[in-house]
């Protein structure tokens, strides 16, 4: 019961307009999950929770091979 | 219905988060009634019959994009029809969640709380799902979206957890009572896909409409290879004349399993993630009572909230109605089966072929 309010509570709070567990919420347009850091190559997109207006964080990358 | 826009996998999340729910209390015992040892080819049959179902519906919904089925009636009949729908919408509601909530407290009560009173069990689950009304439906729609990929797997890996039981004997006889009774009388058995229901709500609220059949079609699959493990994981590890228990076959299952070789309680890890899909699941049907009577009412959404405390008085006054469990048991099991069927099957189908004839006429 506790537990259910806690991710609820935790859900509505907003920081600069982004809940806080959305960076943990699977979902397609999620780049990262949240815990692990990508390599850096990887790291092209921006996640879909920030509502960016450019959605494309760095140029195409240079390892292709590696995807 | 005005609030927060859905993502994919939050709307996948929404329809599945009712046949979960189902799939650990009454939904296993009941199909393993209706087909016996045959219950395997039922369910990949009535799989088929639940996509057929969804193209069907996807394909009728194409032309209503961004509307729901309440919008849709008022286009068939107007108000009349509008209210009639809504009303039956939130009847259903009602009364699945009282069922359902007065079923888990009940399991509760049997297990571990043998000298408490079930009202004492309704109130909290009630009592949280109004608080996280309050809160906020932003919050409730994405814990739901945390809750229910834990709540898949939880399902699933009762599948892995009991293998070495499993005895590929215990499915024969292949066709069991009967091929009519797999193939005609068991197609009734698609009432277990009624977490398409909140198919019916959700394309006004998808971020892209278009995006409605990649949803349909995917929670679709989602809910029937989850049932075949589930009916799978019951029919391989007891044998037709065993008699499984009436509280919740998964759960019997994982007390039975090897689990409990190096887990002191394994199935309390369990009881603790349905707990919380079903309480997900009381708030999610009490925030969509409380937007269809909105919808019916024209009320303003900050007015709407303490509504949160009426459609809980309703669920819990509904849930404590019938004293007897197994009465209790007879009737949730009818009427989510009839219900079901009815509803969501015909009536629904009814009303979108009418409106499409309609569209087509002018």
């Amino acid at each position: 019961m506790g537990v259910f309010i806690h991710l609820i509570m935790i859900n509505n709070i907003q920081s600069f307009g982004v809940s806080y567990l959305d960076p943990y919420i699977p979902s397609k347009g999620n780049v990262s999950n949240g815990i692990f850091a990508h390599p850096i190559w990887k790291r092209e997109k921006r996640d879909d929770f920030l509502d960016t207006k450019r959605p494309d964080k760095q140029g195409s990358i240079s390892m292709k091979w590696k995807i | 219905m005005n609030y927060t826009k859905l993502g994919n996998f939050e709307a996948i999340c929404l329809i599945v988060v009712l046949f979960i729910n189902h799939i650990v209390l009454n939904l296993p015992q009941m199909i393993l009634d209706n087909s016996g040892t045959s219950s395997i080819l039922n369910c990949i049959y009535i799989f088929i019959l639940g996509l057929i179902f969804t193209i069907l519906i996807v394909k009728l919904l194409k032309k209503f994009s961004g509307l729901d089925i309440i919008d849709i009636s008022e286009y068939v009949g107007g108000k009349f029809l509008k209210v009639l729908i809504g009303i039956l919408c939130i009847v259903y509601l009602i009364m699945e969640t009282a069922f359902l909530t007065r079923m888990f407290s009940k399991n509760l009560l049997l297990l571990y709380f043998n000298n408490y009173p079930i009202a004492f069990f309704l109130f909290i689950f009630l009592f949280i799902a109004v608080v996280a009304n309050f809160i906020g439906r932003k919050s409730i729609i994405k814990t739901n979206t945390i809750i229910i990929p834990i709540a898949l797997i939880s399902v699933a890996l009762t599948f892995i957890f009991v293998v070495d039981l499993f005895k590929f004997e215990h499915t024969l006889p292949l066709f069991a009572n009967g091929a009519d009774k797999i193939f005609l009388y068991g197609a009734s058995n698609i009432f277990a896909f009624n977490g398409l229901f909140f198919l019916f709500f959700i394309s006004p609220l998808l971020n892209k409409k278009e995006d409605t059949s990649k949803v349909a079609y995917i929670s679709v699959v989602i809910c029937g290879i989850l049932l075949i493990l589930a009916i799978a994981t019951l029919v391989f590890a007891f044998s037709d004349i065993y008699y499984i228990s009436r509280l919740s076959p998964i759960y019997f299952i994982i007390v039975n399993s090897k689990l409990s070789g190096f887990l002191e309680r394994p199935e309390l890890i369990f009881i603790f993630i349905w707990a919380l899909a079903l309480m997900s699941f009381i708030s999610i049907a009490i925030m969509f009572c409380i937007n269809i009577f909105r919808k019916l009412t024209n009320m303003e959404e900050k007015n709407s909230k303490p509504l949160a405390i009426t459609f809980s008085c309703f669920i819990f006054v509904v849930a404590l109605i019938i004293d007897n469990v197994f009465e209790l048991e007879k009737v949730a099991n009818a009427f989510y089966k009839y219900g079901t069927l009815a509803l969501v099957f015909v009536i629904f189908t009814i009303i979108l072929i009418l409106a499409n004839i309609k569209k087509k006429k002018l």
